[in-house]
């Protein structure tokens, strides 16, 4: 079953077409990677699904419902969390806050806004202990090292009870360590029911976990497959030596 | 000192409380800076007074009255925040001061320059109520907004406001509807400033538009900067300071607004969480001498 569905999704910003006639099929359970050169428009793409950015061209359909155009908030409503390449934590809240907040995007409709919040700690305390915050949780978010701060916004995320998680570049700034970690957390979202979309521009890490990949060059898909597919195909290779001048009109 | 005059800077202190636990929701919380707080007062006040005195309405029929109104204008004044970003919000907010001041100067219905005068004194039990039966009437309203305000900072819109007060884009991707909230800011602080203007305008008994300027919104603002944005306890503490300060150094009456801008600006400046506010100077002594550096309760929230 596809979760995830994008028709020739199209971005322009003035005259440069950052995102090119993109189709991209997303399975449920799926550890789904985009890969591709800095610039190729992969977060544009993440941008799009989670109206942030309006197309200028093409649908996008999720669990077979059309999404594009939604505001944002509609867009995690319905079952689509993300986190962001350069992370934003409330820096003034923390960490349990933090995630207090994702938690109640079911209260922030009708009456729910006029109900206190003091009962969901016990949750939002679990989600941490799931991402390995909890020992953290009472100190302010800004006091966290890049590495965590990641982490609290796949806690975020996942508090949002998605479907589909979308991770921006989630391994950057990461020590190997870390990265193995996070590695680990991934595929224990992906057991706990939710479908991992995730993006990297360096192919290592996507290859070790991802069942399918995407490759985006210059807004446009190059190539897609397994990732032993992808990293023999000839173009991915010349894509990323940076052998940027043969015209990629795939 | 007579007990008719203590009773007096009481209620004054008491409406400027109100005010700035008000503002606290729309500024501490939201962080949309106002600096037209003073508007929504008018209104109440001009609200009230109109009910009583052209309508013949009781003052406690035309409280909910009142605060129905001046929610309604917070929804409708509030829709520029949604248009424009902080540093634009402050300038429109200041412009919200002169047209509400010139809609009740230019329009005999609300009286125009002569305002309007008559306002009745709130009556209990048929009795209309004395300097004492009105501080008790406004320290009642006191605890109502404070109690009120304590639960909502412990509710999920509070956290909702705090979040896309720090970043709008983070918070949309939490679920926030943060045109909604916003709304929602600008309607709850507008409805608590209702009451305070009711209150000053049956107290005063009369209202012109000149009650209601630039120079209170200043006042207001630099209340809630001075105890410490986003908390309740510093909006309560600023509004006590600066309303009782010139009660007992008169010669700073004549300096109001020399005194409120330059601590507005003084405080912006060196300790912009207010002397109450979260991680003041004053709160962090505390909490160490507590032996407590990080704070779980609500009230201490970010
Ligand atoms: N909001 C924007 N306005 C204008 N250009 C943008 C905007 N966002 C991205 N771009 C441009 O679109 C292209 C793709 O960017 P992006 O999606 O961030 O790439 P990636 O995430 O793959 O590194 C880049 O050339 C970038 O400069
Ligand atoms: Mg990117």
């Amino acid at each position: 079953m596809s979760l995830l569905v994008t028709e020739g999704l199209t971005k322009d910003f003035g005259g440069l077409r950052a995102v090119d006639g993109v189709n991209l099929v997303v399975g449920e359970g799926e550890i789904h990677g985009i890969i591709g050169p800095n610039g190729a428009g992969k977060t544009t793409v993440f941008n799009l699904i989670t109206g942030y950015l309006k197309p200028t061209r093409g649908k996008i359909h999720f669990r077979g419902r059309r999404i594009d155009g939604l505001e944002p908030h509609r867009v995690v409503s319905l079952g689509i969390a993300r986190t962001f390449q350069i992370v934003r934590p409330f820096t003034d809240l923390s960490v349990l806050q933090n995630v207090l907040v994702a938690w109640g995007h079911r209260n922030y409709y009708g009456l729910g806004p006029f109900k206190p919040f003091g009962p969901a700690k016990r949750k939002a305390l679990e989600i941490l202990e799931f991402v390995g915050l909890a020992e953290r949780a009472y100190v302010g978010a800004a006091a966290l090292p890049i590495g965590l701060q990641r982490r609290l916004e796949i806690a975020r995320a996942i508090a949002l009870e998605p479907k589909l998680v979308l991770l921006d570049e989630p391994a950057a700034g990461l020590t190997e360590e870390e990265i193995t970690r996070l590695k680990e957390l991934v595929l224990r979202i992906v057991a706990s029911g939710m479908t991992v979309a995730l993006v990297e521009h360096r192919m290592t890490f996507v290859m070790d976990i991802c069942q399918l990949i995407t490759v985006l060059d210059r807004g446009k898909v190059i190539a897609e497959g397994t990732p032993s597919q992808v990293a023999s195909d000839p173009e991915v290779i010349e894509a990323y030596l940076g052998a940027g001048e043969g015209e990629g009109d795939a | 000192m007579p007990i008719g005059y203590i009773l007096t800077v009481g209620t004054f202190t008491g409406i400027f409380m109100i005010l700035t636990v008000s503002l606290n929701v729309l500024t501490g919380y939201a962080k949309q800076v106002s600096l037209g707080h003073a508007a929504f007062f008018a209104i109440g006040a001009y609200a009230s007074a109109i009910l009583t005195v052209k309508f013949g309405l009781s003052f406690w029929a035309a409280l909910p009255c009142v605060v129905g109104i001046t929610t309604l204008v917070g929804v409708f004044l509030g829709l520029p925040s949604l248009r424009v970003s902080h540093d634009f919000l402050v300038l429109s907010t200041i412009g919200l001061n002169f047209i509400v001041g010139s809609v009740f100067r230019y329009f005999s219905f609300f009286g125009g320059s002569m305002g309007i005068v008559g306002i009745p004194m709130p009556e209990f039990f048929g009795h209309p109520l004395g300097t004492a039966g009105f501080f008790g009437l406004t320290l009642l309203f006191v605890i109502l907004t404070i109690l009120t305000s304590f639960y909502f900072s412990r509710t999920w819109g509070r956290l909702a406001m705090e979040a896309f007060g720090e970043d709008e884009v983070a918070a949309k991707a939490m679920g926030i509807n943060v045109a909604k909230f916003k709304i929602y800011a600008f309607a709850i602080s507008s409805a608590y400033a209702g009451i305070a203007g009711a209150l000053w305008a049956h107290y005063v008994g009369s209202v012109f538009p000149d009650n209601f300027g630039f120079d209170r919104s200043i006042d207001i603002l630099a209340m809630l900067v001075l105890g410490g944005m986003g908390t309740i306890r510093g909006a309560v503490f600023g509004a006590l300071v600066l309303q009782m300060l010139p009660e007992g150094l008169r010669v700073i009456q004549n300096y109001r607004m020399l005194v409120s801008g330059g601590i507005l600006a003084l405080m912006i400046l060196f300790q912009p969480m207010g002397l109450l506010g979260r991680g003041s100077f004053l709160v962090k002594g505390f909490e160490r001498l507590r032996g407590r550096l990080v704070s779980h309760e609500a009230e201490d929230m970010p």
